[in-house]
């Protein structure tokens, strides 16, 4: 038998692919500082219940007489750091709280949209044909609809039918589902144009050559190619769903009072932007704006650094 | 002659053009007709792959011969026609049908920056293969056996937790050509495997390939359009021409007499470092798209010797005296 | 006075703080007229060398040193104004892939017309008349009704002719063609390569063809240089490089081709492969790969000498020359 001479591998591109993301994130000081935001922002509402001076559910919390109180860089009063909203509401306590829930909101709100999202994709750009049709025709009827229109139609009905007692214990987990279910067209379409293009990639006649099934060769082929363009609507989209969110509050349509989201609180406090009391809806803003620029900015970072061109050859 | 391991008779692939619902419908006569454009890929193919062979399709674009490849492996189904497996039928089973004959068939591919999943491992594009359908084996089994095909193929077993884009075209090639050799197969499709790659690196991987020929008493259906790798590479070569075989003989018969006007004008059109001197013989045309089923011969609109006989009927495969088979009317009628 | 001259180019790539180089102190000389082929493997730096005559290398690629010279002037120097008068006016080039060069949405010959009006104050009638007369000159059949198809409803060749047509108006000194017939079939392969030969010749342009393929090469170039590792390792007469190869590298290259083994035999292939631009071996970059390497070889860079009527940079074959011109120099007792 003949001998084979071992070959020397050489590598064209040093490490792996991840290394070079993460090099070329260190590098980027952008982008560390709004990951550096998120991970803050993650962590302090995660902590919210050891963070906060006061406790949310504490009956002293709500006391009209501490009512209005300025910042205390101004009212030099250092129970309230951040002062107080018109019920006396400490703003540092509620924006950690109301964090958290526009944060679990967002998250789970979009989780929802890209597992439905990317199993239509998958499931459409795969078989291609009249079940390809059906569903983007789905996605088409479900993109016609204006998404608030159908959030706030769909709550105000909700809230008539059932009373505004039983919405408002189950009000995060309508939310939850009115924004996940209505988004998901964008995932499922992105994914299915994803896997329009390796579907002919030689790779996946490899997989049917060895026999391997359809369903694996999705999931565990496919799928992975897809993922640098879900990878970024995904951040963009939770900043979008956080803003959804905050509108259909600020509509009263959202949180109730009881348990405010950054979005409640900016509506509530809106009636005293010009009334003195200008902290009651500038700082919750603040915290807001401040979150959603961070997550765009990771998002338009990973848009450029995932760019397969990159690293094909 | 040994035992013919795959038959193809009359194989017959029409792809049914991409044309929105609206432009299949044409106004014709004052009636509105539902016409839907196909492209013909393959219009009657008969050929025959012994065990142990080694059989070069040779062509231009749109001759069929990747539909051929493709047809035969399970990738489409055929329009019309039949492929047998050592007198198995194969080419209406399903999935599940077919899956014992998945692993005595297995393809190579064209393109090696495609070929291999660019987010597995090498070590996982070996295993899943080995895994599926050896269920038996144990993880141990499995990686030696994993290992022992890289040696094998010239990569260093060290490498197998590294991603395709850090190798090279050719050790692509090579891990393409160990994964399908990992399910143990009799037949082997190579579609194109060379052309992607430089002249030193083609010369590897040919090596290899003839290596694991007579190590494993492997048959290959090789589709290329190099012809020099042809002559040195292949025991019989089979022509095509817009979906038909024009011309099957031995390799030497082929380069020594070809017989077909269109294997003539193929062969002078090489660019060949020794024979400066010839001309190549001047075509008419382009290849056109086989998007109307042919009548009369497939070459009829580039050949210098059609007549009316090749307008009209399309010649058969017939046997010559040096056991060559060519379809031609003009080498029929003797008038080459 | 030569046409098109190139001096010890340098060019390299600033990869993060690395600085990689594709290029090493490359020189040839093009006449008017002459056709010559850059020869060598992917990452031997033949595309490289190409886009660099015309300055078309972008970062993180640049320029480092070394000149390139049309007729007397410089070309590394100029600035973008400069050196739009010179692409296309005086250097084509010509790629590939026609599909990347030519609009896939405007039909070619609005894209021939414009490149005329472009240049030149004409109608849009006296503009359609003059591409249709090229696209004839190029072969393509019934030029008026292909003048109004888009890229896309053309075959690979008919594309690559529109290409040359588009090339031939603006009357270029020198033609860059890199892999011009690569992705196209043999019998289209021939017809575009005697094309840009009679197109040469009855236009009097000079020819740069980059190519992998030596059978392409054979055919229309009359002079050859054999690029490996970025660096010209052979140049000499085309039929001499392929009939009497001298450096290893070339003769590794032919005798891989499987023209030079009897059928069935295992091919003679090259160990190893083409150094990458980060590993590039000290000494000989070919040393690694070469049967005859010495010590020598691998710490000291050969020189481009001539050997005959070629020139080589090899170690071999330089002593062999030097041995050669000791003994002719013997006194005759």
């Amino acid at each position: 038998m003949r001998e084979i001479k071992k070959d020397l591998i050489h590598h064209p591109v040093p490490g792996s692919r991840w290394s070079h993301i993460w090099s070329g994130f260190i590098g980027d000081k952008l982008a560390v500082f709004a990951l550096f935001i998120f991970i803050f922002y993650c962590l302090v509402s995660f902590l919210a219940p050891l963070l906060a001076p006061f406790d949310l559910n504490d009956p002293a919390f709500i006391d009209l007489i501490n009512a209005e109180i300025a910042p205390s860089w101004i009212s030099q009063d250092y129970r309230f750091l951040l002062g107080t909203d018109a019920q006396g509401r400490d703003l540092l306590s509620i924006i950690l709280y109301g964090t958290r829930l526009s944060l679990t909101i967002g998250l789970c709100a979009v989780a929802i949209q890209a597992t439905l999202g990317i199993c239509i994709g998958l499931i459409a750009g795969y078989s291609g044909g009249r079940i390809d049709n059906f569903l983007m025709r789905c996605a088409d009827i479900q993109l016609s609809f204006s998404n608030m229109m159908v959030a706030i139609v769909f709550l105000a009905i909700f809230q008539s039918i059932f009373g505004i007692a039983m919405y408002q214990q189950l009000a995060m987990v309508i939310l939850i589902l009115v924004i996940g279910l209505s988004e998901w067209p964008l995932f499922a379409r992105t994914v299915r144009a994803s896997v329009l293009a390796e579907k002919q990639q030689e790779y996946v006649d490899a997989a049917r050559v060895m026999g391997i099934s359809s369903k694996r060769i999705m999931f565990r082929h496919i799928l992975p190619n897809t993922l640098s363009p879900i990878l970024v609507i995904f951040t963009v989209q939770i900043a979008n769903a956080i803003v959804t969110e905050a509108a259909l509050s600020f509509l009263g349509l959202g949180m109730p009072v009881t348990e405010p989201s950054l979005g409640s609180l900016i509506s509530d406090g809106f009636t005293y932007m010009f009334s003195g009391s200008w902290w009651i809806c500038v700082i919750p803003s603040a915290t807001l704006i401040i979150l959603i620029l961070a997550m765009n900015m990771l998002g338009d970072w990973l848009r450029d650094h995932l760019n397969p061109k990159v690293y094909k050859d | 002659m040994n035992q013919p391991l795959i038959q193809i008779n009359n194989l017959e692939k029409a792809f049914a053009s991409n044309d929105s619902w609206l432009k299949q419908w044409r106004f014709q006569n004052g009636k509105f007709r539902h016409h839907k454009d196909n492209v013909h890929a393959l219009n009657g193919v008969d050929l025959t792959i012994y065990q142990g062979e080694t059989l070069c399709i040779v062509g231009e674009t749109g001759c069929g011969k990747s539909t051929l490849a493709r047809t035969i492996m399970g990738l489409t189904t055929p329009t019309s026609g039949e492929i047998y497996y050592l007198d198995q039928r194969i080419d209406h089973l399903n999935n599940k049908q077919r899956m014992p004959f998945r692993r005595r068939m297995q393809m190579v591919f064209q393109n090696p920056y495609a070929s291999l999943n660019p987010r597995m491992t090498i070590y996982q594009t070996l295993n899943e293969p080995i895994a599926f359908h050896n269920p038996q084996l144990t993880r141990t089994d499995i990686d030696e056996k994993i290992n022992v095909l890289l040696e094998s193929v010239g990569i260093s077993a060290s490498s197998s937790d590294r991603y395709p884009h850090e190798f090279s075209g050719g050790q692509r090639q090579r891990i393409s050509l160990a994964r399908a050799l990992s399910v143990e197969p009799d037949f082997i499709v190579a579609d194109e495997p060379l052309s992607a790659l430089d002249v030193s690196v083609q010369a590897q991987v040919l090596n290899l390939m003839m290596d694991k020929q007579e190590e494993h008493n492997l048959s290959y259906l090789f589709i290329t359009h190099d012809l020099a790798v042809v002559e040195h590479f292949a025991t019989r070569v089979a022509v095509m021409y817009l979906g038909r075989i024009c011309e099957l003989a031995s390799t030497n018969d082929l380069f020594n007499s070809p017989k077909h006007p269109y294997t003539r004008a193929l062969l002078s059109a090489i660019p060949r470092l020794d024979s400066n001197a010839t001309q190549p013989i001047k075509l008419i045309g382009e290849v056109p798209t086989p998007i109307e089923k042919p009548i009369g011969c497939v070459f009829q609109a580039r050949c210098p010797y059609a007549n009316q006989r090749c307008y009209e009927e399309s010649p058969i495969m017939l046997l010559q005296s040096d056991a060559t088979s060519v379809a031609c009317h003009a080498v029929e009628e003797e008038r080459i | 006075m030569n046409l098109l001259s190139v001096n010890n180019l340098h060019v390299s790539f600033q990869i993060k703080k690395q600085e990689l180089a594709a290029l090493i102190d490359v020189s040839f000389t093009l006449n008017r007229g002459e056709r010559i082929a850059i020869v060598g493997e992917s990452g031997a730096g033949k595309s490289i060398l190409g886009f660099s005559i015309v300055n078309l290398i972008s970062k993180p690629g640049f320029i480092k040193s070394g000149s390139v010279k049309l007729e007397r002037k410089e070309l590394t120097t100029m600035n973008l104004r400069q050196l739009q008068e010179v692409r296309g006016k005086r250097i084509a080039m010509i790629f590939q892939d026609p599909m990347m060069t030519l609009n896939p949405v405007i039909s070619i010959g609005d894209q021939l017309v414009e490149t005329i009006r472009s240049h030149t104050k004409i109608t849009y009638k006296d503009a359609r008349n003059i591409a249709i007369k090229k696209l004839q000159h190029v072969q393509i059949s019934s030029p008026e009704k292909r003048f109004d198809q888009y890229p896309h409803e053309l075959s690979g060749g008919m594309r690559q002719r529109v290409i040359i047509a588009s090339v031939l108006l603006l009357n270029p000194d020198v033609i860059i063609a890199d892999e011009p017939t690569t992705a196209l079939d043999v019998t289209i392969q021939a017809e575009i390569l005697q094309l840009l030969l009679d197109i040469c010749h009855d236009n009097g342009v000079a020819l740069v063809l980059i190519s992998h393929d030596l059978g392409v090469v054979s055919k229309v170039a009359e002079r050859t240089l054999v690029m490996y590792a970025g660096r010209i390792v052979e140049e000499g007469p085309t039929l001499e490089i392929i009939n009497d190869p001298q450096h290893p590298y070339t003769q590794g290259l032919l005798n891989a081709l499987p023209q030079m083994t009897l059928p069935g035999q295992r091919l003679n292939q090259i160990q190893g492969s083409m150094p990458s631009l980060t590993e590039r071996p000290t000494g000989c970059a070919f040393h690694p790969r070469c049967p005859y390497a010495t010590d020598k070889c691998q710490q000291e860079q050969p020189n481009f000498i001539h050997s005959g009527v070629s020139s080589v940079s090899c170690f071999l074959v330089e002593d062999m020359v030097n041995e050669f011109a000791d003994q002719s120099v013997e006194p005759h007792e």
